[in-house]
């Protein structure tokens, strides 16, 4: 039989265990994609239980009226200063956006370090968050509308602002009563804010006892931008501020406030604007963020040893992890940070 | 020159007359300059947030002349004395350096690739510079200034070479440059993004890094860099003659003598040090490089005695400065002092920049770096090896690419925190899950559907837009949309709180088309948009209105929102996080409208990728074509920044893998390109939301980290394949 010519040659057989591998694969990871998580029957909306002691609570945020069908027992917190509020009145708190950051900067009130993290406070995961099933979820302004929306569909959220500079005390006992309310605490927090109360009125006693009553004061904290060191000062709008004017302590910088916070920004430089050469300079910092700025970074710079309350050694460090955008327990230690300040 | 040549050609009819005018007028340019500079930094001087007044600084500055009057013992002034010379002269000085070493930097660059868009930014050293000092931060060493300095130097050298290697320096196409240095960019800036999201401690303080700032702590950094950027001046002086001689073209300079490829990697080396010492000491102060070498040359066109290197690079130098002292002067006259302290220098010049790179757009043809800028894309044919791929294999993508889809997006709904399957699905769907399920599929669908839908309009429009500008590099974010709806939406979101979606949208929507519009306006020029739409002129003007939005976006941040810019991160990020239902509808529609219209426009889309003579002759209207189809481009991009936001690169990639699988035809290729857009972002934004959970990582870093290597692979083989 003569050879077939070349161009006649029949092809070889092509392969077919790719094809067939790759169904096979799909076909088996189709098969684990099947069934359902759920082990109880579907039934329309689960109940966790909670119809027990307290009826239905109707509570006013920022956004209207949340309403929910008993206390909130389980909540979880997208806020460090909410959660501060929350562990104040003895809520539990079930998940927290932030778990880590929230124990080094705001130790106050601390945090079971086991708590399940929910992602971070700007993008918190919204996946984890209905995990967790929680009764209630509060939050901050700070994060979109859209968003807040689509987790009050599931869960009732309550949004507050992180605070507001027209009357930031004011709106911390509101906040404090809203959260007491929706978790049927009322009690504790009517004792927070009262214990509040003495502690201002104490440190207010303490400063006539010194003589120190009107003292100028300024609070501050910074950051290092490559270089060159930013400053953000607390005017009378900031939480920590209004503190300062309850004491009858006198704020040096008093303008440039944004209207949520009260915070101003300014640079070495402008600290230069503060003359009164009695004025105590109070700073923030923490050791896990690379220690002092004001001591260590500014320490060779010549604006800086100029000041009058460098050179009058009336520089003071306040503890670290106090959170000045929290709640009440953070308040009474700021009011003692503030008056140690002064009158060492 | 030999007495020979010199007899060949008359010689100018007043020779020695002319050389000494020419003299005369630089050395008067160059003293005005210096004289400019010098008012300006005198202003410079009085500005700042310390309340000191201009008679005490006047004072303390006279008292600080050897044989002045001895000083009061007033603290006033002394306090005046210390503001001066800790805060301001470095200050001062510091703008003075980078000024001097950017504006030498770009001149280099622009000589040696003989395109006038050549420019530290353009070539990603400054985005190569940040990422090498991020990935040593994240090591937890501590730099002092040199070695930052020079780390910084071989991320931005490995970065201008990268750059410069895959887009054929010398070629004459200066938008290539532009685009691959811009996604070069644009795929390390990610890189960097990612490192400072997972290692918030380490890479505390970098985040000022982003912008570019000429504020100093203090003298040091100054004169650290002082001696750095004078040896970097004075030695690529040395390269003058050089250059003078490659400007001729490159066979005229080799057959003169002048080793091309040793000077050309001299004087890259040298922009890259300069660059480098500029980023180290104030971060990135955009466009500057790309300013003052063009506008030094517009100046050199008037003044014939400017134009040898060796007078242009001190006036390049000169202008930089005056380029950087200006622009700080500038901002602190517009906004008050306090707030200007956290306002980077980089967002005035980068406005500036965009307004002076429009301008240079339009004029393509005219202004040259001693190489005409080409009037014609150069940038070859949009399709891939050429072969006509057989119906089998048509198919077999086909099916591969639809299987992959779908599984992906069965992955993307079943996978999160929250595991479901399908049951759960089902469940769902007919609305007896329980809650748990029905909240995470409730808040998970949306995603997927933003993610898949965004995918395939940014596909589709990056389709149409490559083969309207007949660039494989072009990308729909390049033309002023995506970073024109942040800004916009950016705006709303911060000046009206607590705003609901649907004002978000529309604003957004809005000021993406009046960008778009401004784009093609500004690129038709006097001709009118019917006449012929010179297409990498729309990408220029696109990529300058792109960096104006963006400057515009940072400076309302700073000015409005400085201490919770997290509403504005989630539209510039290119996430899917929060996305709800009604955010899909505008992308929805686009596609329902768009991927029919492109398929029924195939025909036209394969004679607009060819030139610009055969449809003609086949009776396609060309201006009107590439009108309707760039503004089909537009919609769909911006609909795609209302469901995902800024997510770059898939409109760039996807359509070059769909030519690379089926073959050039658009009736082929772009229904492949739409489902491979979809699976890169569905699959994008899948990795981001559960590789590091509950951490989440932005679908546009993780489409930029993917899509970059292989961007790169592309660059480098359209390079070799020509």
């Amino acid at each position: 039989m003569p050879l077939l010519p070349p161009a006649l040659r029949l092809p070889a057989p092509r392969s077919r265990t790719l094809p067939a591998l790759a169904a096979a694969a799909a076909t088996a990871l189709l098969l684990t994609a099947c069934g359902t998580t759920e082990t109880t029957a579907p039934a329309g909306g689960a109940e966790t239980g909670s119809s027990t002691a307290g009826g239905a609570v109707t509570v006013t945020d920022e956004r209207g009226a949340v309403e929910l069908d008993a206390p909130a027992a389980s909540v979880v917190s997208l806020e460090w200063g909410l959660t501060e509020n929350l562990l104040s009145l003895g809520v539990d708190v079930v998940g927290q956006a932030d778990v880590e950051g929230y124990n080094t900067w705001a130790t106050v009130e601390p945090l079971d370090p086991a708590t399940p993290d929910v992602g971070t406070r700007g993008e918190p995961s919204l996946d984890a968050i209905v995990a967790l099933d929680p009764d209630l979820v509060v939050t901050t302004t700070d994060i979109d509308e859209a968003v807040i929306a689509q987790l009050a569909e599931q869960v009732p959220v309550i949004a507050l602002r992180g605070s507001d500079s027209a009357d930031p005390l004011g709106y911390m006992r509101s906040t404090v009563e809203t959260l007491a309310t929706a978790t049927g605490t009322q009690d504790a927090g009517e004792q927070l804010l009262t214990d509040f109360d003495a502690k201002v009125a104490d440190g207010q006693a303490r400063l006539e006892a010194a003589g120190r009553t009107g003292a100028p004061f300024v609070l501050a904290d910074g950051w290092d931008d490559a270089g060159a060191v930013s400053v953000r000062l607390y005017t009378p709008g900031s939480f920590v501020g209004a503190i300062g004017d309850e004491l009858g302590l006198v704020n040096q910088w008093t303008e440039g406030g944004d209207p949520d916070y009260g915070l101003a920004a300014t640079d070495v430089e402008g600290l230069t604007r503060i003359s009164d050469p009695a004025t105590t300079f109070v700073y923030g910092a923490n050791d896990a963020d690379g220690g002092s700025l004001f001591t260590d970074a500014l320490a060779g710079n010549a604006v800086w040893q100029q000041l009058p309350f460098v050179t009058g050694d009336r520089v003071r460090r306040t503890p670290d992890g106090l959170w000045p955008f929290g709640g009440p327990a953070s308040g009474s230690a700021y009011v003692d940070a503030l008056v140690t300040a002064v009158t060492s | 020159m030999t007495s020979a040549t010199t007899a060949a050609r008359p010689s100018p009819p007043s020779g020695r007359g002319a050389g000494s005018r020419a003299s005369l007028g630089a050395g008067a340019v160059l003293a005005a300059g210096a004289l400019a500079l010098v008012a300006l930094s005198v202003a410079h001087l009085l500005q700042g947030s310390a309340a000191v007044s201009v008679a005490e600084v006047v004072r303390a500055a006279l008292t600080q002349l050897p044989g002045a009057p001895g000083a009061g013992e007033d603290a006033a002034r002394e306090q005046a004395v210390a503001v001066l010379l800790a805060s301001r002269l470095p200050r001062l000085a510091a703008a003075v350096l980078c000024g001097v070493a950017l504006g030498l930097a770009g001149t280099l660059l622009q000589s040696v690739s003989r395109n006038a868009l050549a420019s530290p930014d353009t070539v990603a050293v400054n985005a190569g510079a940040y990422v090498a000092v991020a990935v040593v931060a994240v090591t937890g060493v501590s730099l002092p200034f040199y070695a930052g300095g020079l780390v910084a130097f071989a991320g931005g050298l490995a970065a201008a070479l990268l750059v410069l290697v895959v887009a054929r320096i010398g070629a004459d196409d200066p938008v290539r440059l532009v685009l691959a240095g811009s996604a070069v960019a644009l795929a390390l800036g990610s890189l960097t993004s990612v490192l400072l999201l997972l290692f918030p401690q380490d890479t505390l303080g970098l985040y000022a890094w982003g912008s570019g700032s000429t504020a100093q702590g203090g003298p040091d950094a100054v004169l650290r860099a002082a001696p750095v950027v004078v040896v970097g001046a004075l030695a690529v002086m040395l390269l003058c003659q050089r250059l003078d001689v490659m400007g001729l073209g490159e066979d005229a300079a080799r057959s003169l003598g002048v080793p091309v490829g040793r000077t050309r990697l001299l004087a890259v080396v040298g922009a890259v040090l300069l660059s480098a010492v500029a980023v180290t000491l104030a971060g990135p102060i955009g466009f500057v490089g790309l300013c003052a070498p063009v506008l030094a040359r517009l100046l050199a066109r008037g003044v014939p005695g400017l134009a040898p290197h060796a007078r242009l690079l001190p006036l390049a130098a000169l202008t930089g400065a005056l380029v950087v002292v200006a622009a700080d002067v500038l901002l602190r006259l517009l906004v008050p002092a306090d707030v200007a302290a956290n306002v980077p220098t980089g967002v005035v010049t980068s406005l500036a920049g965009a307004v002076l790179l429009v301008h240079l757009a339009r004029r393509l043809g005219v202004v040259g770096a001693g190489g005409a800028v080409s009037g014609t894309v150069g940038g070859g044919t949009v399709s891939s090896s050429g072969t006509l791929a057989s119906r089998r294999r048509v198919l077999a993508v086909a099916a591969v690419t639809a299987t992959l889809l779908v599984a992906t997006a069965l992955a993307a709904l079943l996978l999160g925190e929250r595991v479901v399957l399908l049951g759960d699905v089902a469940n769902w769907a007919q609305g007896l899950a329980g809650r748990q399920v029905s909240f995470a599929l409730d808040q998970r669908v949306p995603r997927v559907g933003a993610a898949l839908l965004g995918g395939a309009c940014l596909a589709l429009a990056g389709c149409l837009v490559q083969a309207v500008c007949r660039n494989p590099l072009a990308e729909p974010g390049l033309l002023g949309i995506t970073p024109g709806a942040s800004a916009g939406a950016v705006a709303v979101v911060l000046l009206v709180p607590g705003v609901g979606v649907w004002p978000v949208m529309g604003v957004a929507t809005a000021v993406a088309l009046v960008a778009f519009a401004l784009v093609l306006r500004l690129a038709a020029g006097r001709a009118g948009l019917g006449g012929g739409l010179p297409v990498e002129r729309v990408l220029l003007v696109g990529i300058g209105v792109s960096t104006a939005a963006g400057a515009v976006t940072t400076l309302v941040v700073l000015l409005f929102a400085p201490w919770s810019p997290q509403l504005a991160l989630t539209w510039l990020a290119g996430s899917t996080w929060g996305r709800s239902g009604e955010q899909l509808l505008p992308a929805a529609g686009a596609l329902l409208v768009g991927l029919p219209a492109a398929l029924l426009a195939a025909r036209v889309l394969d004679l607009l990728s060819l030139d610009d003579d055969v449809p003609r002759l086949l009776g396609v209207r060309l201006g009107r074509a590439r009108l309707g189809l760039l503004a089909l481009a537009g919609v769909l991009t911006a609909a795609a920044a209302c469901a995902v936001g800024a997510l770059g690169f898939v409109g760039l990639v996807a359509p070059h893998a769909a030519r690379a699988l089926v073959g050039g035809r658009h009736a082929l290729a772009v229904p492949v390109a739409v489902g491979l857009g979809a699976l890169l972002v569905c699959a994008a934004d899948l990795l981001g939301r559960t590789l590091l959970s509950p951490t989440e990582v932005a679908a546009g870093l993780v489409t930029a980290l993917l899509g970059a290597p292989y961007f790169v692979y592309l660059l480098r083989r359209s390079a070799t394949s020509r």
